[in-house]
């Protein structure tokens, strides 16, 4: 009764967030469920489809292919993690600028490379690696560095990726392609990641710094003791989004790389292979089982990410 | 003043978007009035062409149609190849779906119901004569037959019937920069030699080194320009296979075919001719850029235009598109091959390779869209002797129909007609393409050898073609669940037209029986190969 006098009273709200509620449910939710409903059936995503149970998850389960993809995914999300540190420490050093106009200026400076498309992002970092007009062989030429690395492969690491006269092929090798892939996007400075911590720093009151410049502290426990704990709910997030980022992402690896995840199959990623499966094999059955698999993984490590940070904080 | 002035920014939004609503509503209207003003028929055409010159050489055939039919117009819309597949899915479902459509992009399985729901078939119209020939040597002769390939391209096997018309032949040929070469190894036109071509590309490499520019001597693409050398190798060198692949003796080596040779054992993985074909993939890598492999089409093509590499393998749908970039002259050759008195291939070689004549740059004509009959004309125009001559000579292609010869820039396009087939595909079906690619980056990047290629490839290959057979045969079942349908028309067709005339009912029964033939035959091979099978995995 009580619905219905709400339902009565406040219908005009009700009505305004229709449209955007039945849009969720079409593009979001009918998709999702789609996927979980297909995940039991051998389809090739158009009009052949039957029933098979469990077979597709039992593929996955003995795909070499798939589980590979795994201990990259591993790698890059410890990689990521690492990664999101040079933007909190860029966010604290432009916070602590005295000057506001300095500040406005920098702000401005991490917002303006949103308007660059990711697409183009990635075709910039292609152009860097390329062996033979790219970059950043020309650098490592130039200042002599290739020698160093010619070097250290002969001496060390015996690779055979660096020999003398010739460019590395950064996404070509089995051994530099995962190296390039954690490299890419250096110096990591995300202007998003640091415009989230810019916003949650500017809550922290100038009294509180008042307080630890009186009882003495130095720059690193102003960082330690006050800005990192204040800006652990922004972090616990971008944590969140990096885990679901690095195991949903592909575009990155398909357009660097290949469908076949670079030389030898060495950067291929659960993202990659369900990609693969279906628009490519037209397996779409089992792309959607594997899509069910990551969803899995991604909602029990938010969770435990959740609580192991709270505890944390 | 400024209260209305605070109101009328508060409801800036509403009004941005009043604005935007009003000026697209008359940008409608506008166009509707011209097109309703001249009172035409509008024949829509979308293609996804946008390289230059296509879309004007089109429109320079529209023109001569318009002349001849003022109460036609046709408007071209150009959509890019990404988005393409989409365009006009969508279109054709919404029932607003140009009547022309270029044939292609869409997936193979979506096509096939796109074409059997929204397109006319036209193997009937083809037993006539084109008007449109009158005056030319064609005058009379069926339009089928006026193609170069007789149409035989635009079939669909599985829908038994012709739907496309095709405009334009495509083959591949190795680009050269004329003065680049010259200057690099003194020659004039790359070897046809093997041997002299791979010396020729040491001297472009010497030359890059002597001079300290960065020079290659072919530009790779590892999914694009690389395979057209390695296949074209792959033909020569391989041919000999044929024989013990071919067990319909269809002289083709369909994958299937490839697929129960390697499973029973008929054509081991380690044989010398598979071994002389990676052979020569290592002859040409060596020539190509470092890392070619994930090199995509567009990389190789800038550093052919950029004077980076001398040489580039590309097919004739590039030539234009290449002369127009390049500050330089270019040279366009047929592929060095290894011949008969190679020391090393010649025991496999039995002659160049063969090319096919294949129609391409087709188009289908939407059935349910308004002028699908004026469609179906332009196309009989587009299509006719003189115009397809016209279209060719602006556009730099190859063209399809009898009697036009190639402009002189893309002569050498012309295929070859006489020569040797393939023997053996080694990458059958998607999973063991999959595998085979991985494998061939390792081999690319020098990592693993022939030994440990074939080795791995092995290990997997069961597996990966019982995957590949599986989805196949599911597409057959919905296929031949299809031919059902086709069937019981065929036959009530021949019922209700009498048996005595030949038609096109009965020719659809012989189609059917001989498909159906091929995929029992090919089915039942596959299995007696899968159950004696000595590979890993086949147990």
């Amino acid at each position: 009764m009580k619905a219905r006098t709400q339902l009565r009273h406040y219908w005009t709200a009700y009505g305004f967030i229709l449209p955007a509620l039945l849009l969720i449910l079409l593009f979001a939710y009918y998709p999702a469920a789609s996927g979980i409903f297909h995940s039991f059936f051998f389809w090739n995503g158009q009009d052949i489809s039957y029933f098979t149970g469990f077979e597709n998850y039992r593929l996955l389960w003995n795909d070499p292919v798939f589980r590979r993809g795994f201990g990259l995914v591993f790698l890059l999300t410890v990689c990521n993690i690492v990664k999101m540190f040079p933007a909190i420490i860029t966010a604290v050093w432009v916070h602590r600028l005295r000057s506001e106009r300095a500040q406005y200026w920098y702000r401005v400076a991490f917002v303006v490379p949103m308007i660059v498309p990711g697409m183009v992002t990635i075709l910039i970092w292609k152009l860097f690696y390329d062996p033979t007009i790219g970059p950043l062989n020309q650098i490592l030429n130039a200042t002599g560095l290739m020698k160093a690395l010619v070097w250290l492969d002969q001496t060390f690491l015996h690779w055979n990726s660096f020999r003398p006269g010739s460019n590395p092929a950064w996404l070509g090798d089995t051994h530099l392609a995962v190296p390039a892939l954690v490299f890419y996007g250096f110096p990591w400075v995300g202007t998003f990641g640091v415009l989230i911590y810019l916003a949650a720093l500017q809550n922290i009151g100038t009294e509180i710094y008042e307080a630890a410049d009186l009882d003495g502290c130095g720059w690193l426990r102003k960082f330690t003791s006050i800005e990192l704990p204040l800006i652990m709910t922004q972090f616990r997030l971008n944590i969140i989004l990096v885990f679901i980022g690095t195991l949903q992402d592909f575009g990155t690896i398909l357009i660097l790389f290949d469908q076949n995840g670079g030389p030898g199959g060495v950067v291929d990623v659960p993202g990659l292979y369900m990609y693969r499966q279906a628009f490519f094999l037209q397996n779409a059955g089992l792309a959607c089982a594997a899509g069910i698999v990551l969803f899995s993984i991604i909602y029990v490590l938010t969770q435990i990410n959740n609580r192991v940070i709270r505890k944390m904080t | 003043m400024k209260p209305r002035w605070d109101q009328i920014r508060a409801n800036l939004g509403l009004w941005v978007l009043l604005a935007a609503f009003v000026a697209a509503l008359l940008r409608v209207l506008t166009l509707q009035t011209a097109a309703v003003a001249d009172n035409k028929k509008v024949v829509r055409m979308v293609h996804w062409q946008l390289e230059a010159g296509i879309a004007e050489a089109i429109q320079e055939v529209a023109q001569e149609y318009e002349k001849r039919h003022p109460d036609v117009r046709i408007e071209q819309i150009l959509i890019g190849e990404r988005g393409y597949a989409t365009w006009v899915t969508t279109r054709l479902i919404g029932g607003t779906a140009p009547e022309i459509i270029e044939y292609g992009q869409v997936p193979p399985a979506l096509l096939t119901q796109l074409l059997q729901r929204y397109f006319l078939p036209i193997s009937d119209v083809i037993l006539q004569p084109n008007p449109y020939n009158a005056g030319t040597e064609l005058e009379g002769v069926p339009w089928k037959n006026t193609y170069n390939d007789d149409m035989s391209s635009a079939y669909h096997m599985d829908l038994l019937e012709y739907y496309a018309i095709p405009s334009s032949a495509f083959t591949v040929r190795l680009y050269y920069n004329k003065p680049l070469l010259k200057a690099a190894t003194g020659l004039d036109v790359p070897p046809r030699e093997f041997r002299a071509f791979l010396a020729a590309c040491e001297q472009i490499k010497a030359y890059g080194r002597r001079t300290g520019l960065t020079l290659v001597p072919i530009a790779g693409a590892g999914k694009y320009n690389a395979p057209i050398l390695f296949n074209r190798f792959e033909q020569v060198v391989g041919t000999t296979l044929l024989p013990e692949v071919d067990v319909n003796f269809d002289a083709d080596a369909s994958g299937e075919e490839s697929a129960i040779a390697f499973l029973n054992g008929t054509v081991a993985f380690d044989d010398p001719r598979i071994r002389a074909m990676f052979r020569g993939r290592e002859a040409y890598i060596e020539q190509f850029q470092p890392a070619f492999f994930p090199a995509d089409r567009m990389d190789a093509a800038f550093l052919f235009i950029q004077q980076r590499a001398v040489m580039i393998a590309s097919g004739s749908w590039d030539a234009a598109s290449y002369a127009k970039q390049a500050p330089f002259e270019i040279g366009i050759v047929d592929f060095p091959l290894p011949a008969r008195d190679d020391p090393e291939f010649g025991q496999f070689v039995l002659g160049p390779a063969v090319e096919t004549l294949d129609g391409g740059f087709a188009f289908v004509i939407n059935r349910t869209a308004p002028h699908a009959e004026e469609a179906l004309d332009f196309m009989k125009f587009m299509t006719s002797q003189p115009m397809n001559d016209l279209l060719n000579r602006r556009i730099q292609w190859v063209p399809m129909i009898r009697g036009n010869a190639p402009a002189e820039f893309i002569a050498p396009f012309w295929p070859r007609i006489d020569g040797v087939k393939r023997g053996i595909w080694l990458d059958p079906g998607g999973y063991n393409w999959l595998k085979w690619n991985e494998l061939l980056a390792l081999h690319a990047t020098g990592r693993a050898g022939f030994d440990e290629i074939i080795e791995s490839y092995r290990a997997t290959f069961v597996r990966n073609t019982d995957r590949w057979f599986r989805l196949d045969r599911a597409r057959l079942a919905r296929i031949n669940q299809l031919q059902t349908e086709f069937r019981a028309t065929a036959e009530r067709g021949l019922a209700e037209r009498g048996a005595g005339r030949p038609q096109k009912p009965r020719i659809i029964l012989e189609n059917l029986l001989a498909r159906k033939y091929y995929d029992l035959e090919m089915t039942a091979r596959y299995d007696a190969a899968r159950a004696a099978t000595r590979l890993p995995g086949g147990s």
